[in-house]
């Protein structure tokens, strides 16, 4: 193989900036630092209130799959009276879709962000009857991964 | 006790973490600098991401174990994040990462703090048209002469697949050069 000559890279940086570069980082640290002292206090009273926010393995899975469930039912009821040209995309597909990486966020990210009377809510709430969530959920999980916690 | 293992130990101590820090940003803040740099291309950015790594190391210092050198390990967190820097710019942009970089490279004839000349330019250009991987190693070796066994611990990669990775990208930058070239 023949050596490439070598050439610089022909960047360079402003004059000074190293200089001034620790009092710069210094500052981005206290802002951070106060911003989380903040959002621990401004969090505090809601976790008096409601308990520890920390979800069992097996809360987050049932809620994400209910809530996976919900959109996937909904789509599906949806799409059959919208257009009879989405029938043949199967819950699955939907399903695989939300959970793949075109989502911004995870499944824990969801959670935490929900409190646990706004998760109850939304299970609550009357867009899929309870029968069609529990003849989805009867038919979809297995139960064996819920055991594993 | 070597200077560095006395560095970690420092950094690791409530009393003594914040004059280690500030130790450690002024031995390392230029290398990796530059290291960023040749990464996103400008000057902006760079700053963004040197910050955002020596935040990244204060916060997450306790968690190094020793199992690397700590410049490795300062040198992954650098990539990691300008890595991240160039995916959220073309995931907020709903472009490719290669398209970020096309953009960062046209951004670059008009740069005060570029001062290339064509060649500089054109090696640049030859680049970015290597697959992300290639692009780092032909970066690192190329422009900071780091050995393949320095480059094996940063990126994690076996030796053997770092030359191969090497021995293509110059190959292809030689090539690129010349079927461009237009000076003399």
């Amino acid at each position: 193989m023949k050596k490439l000559p070598t050439y610089k890279h022909g960047f360079k940086m402003p004059e000074g900036y190293l200089d001034s570069f620790e009092s710069r980082l210094q500052e981005k640290l206290h802002t951070e630092i106060k911003q989380k002292e903040d959002t621990t206090l401004e969090d505090s009273p809601k976790i008096e209130k409601q308990g520890p926010q920390v979800f069992s393995l097996q809360r987050i899975v049932v809620v994400g799959l209910s809530i996976a469930a919900c959109i996937a039912i909904f789509f599906s009821v949806q799409t059959t009276e919208i257009s009879s040209a989405m029938d043949d995309i199967a819950i699955t597909t939907l399903e695989d879709y939300l959970f793949s990486n075109t989502l911004d966020f995870s499944l824990d990210e969801i959670s935490t962000e929900l409190s646990e009377n706004e998760i109850d809510e939304l299970l609550l709430e009357q867009i899929i009857s309870d029968e069609i969530l529990e003849t989805y959920l009867l038919e979809n999980i297995n139960n064996n991964s819920l055991i594993l916690e | 006790m070597t200077e560095e293992e006395q560095l970690i130990k420092a950094l690791q101590e409530p009393t003594k973490k914040e004059t280690a820090f500030n130790r450690l940003v002024s031995l390392y803040k230029e290398r990796l600098y530059w290291h960023i740099r040749k990464m996103v291309l400008n000057h902006e950015d760079a700053d963004d991401v040197l910050q955002n790594t020596f935040i990244k190391v204060h916060n997450n210092i306790h968690r190094f174990k020793g199992d690397s050198k700590l410049y490795t390990w300062l040198y992954r967190i650098a990539t990691n994040e300008a890595i991240n820097c160039i995916n959220k710019r073309a995931k907020r942009l709903q472009i490719t990462s290669e398209e970020v970089q096309n953009r960062a490279l046209e951004n670059l004839q008009t740069d005060v703090y570029f001062e290339g000349e064509t060649i500089q330019y054109l090696l640049q250009e030859a680049i970015i048209t290597l697959p992300e991987k290639q692009q780092l190693v032909f970066k690192m070796k190329y422009f900071e002469s780091h050995t393949f066994e320095e480059l094996s611990e940063i990126l994690e990669t076996s030796v053997g697949g770092l030359k191969s990775s090497y021995h293509l990208a110059v190959k292809k930058v030689t090539h690129f050069l010349k079927t461009h070239e237009t000076f003399s």
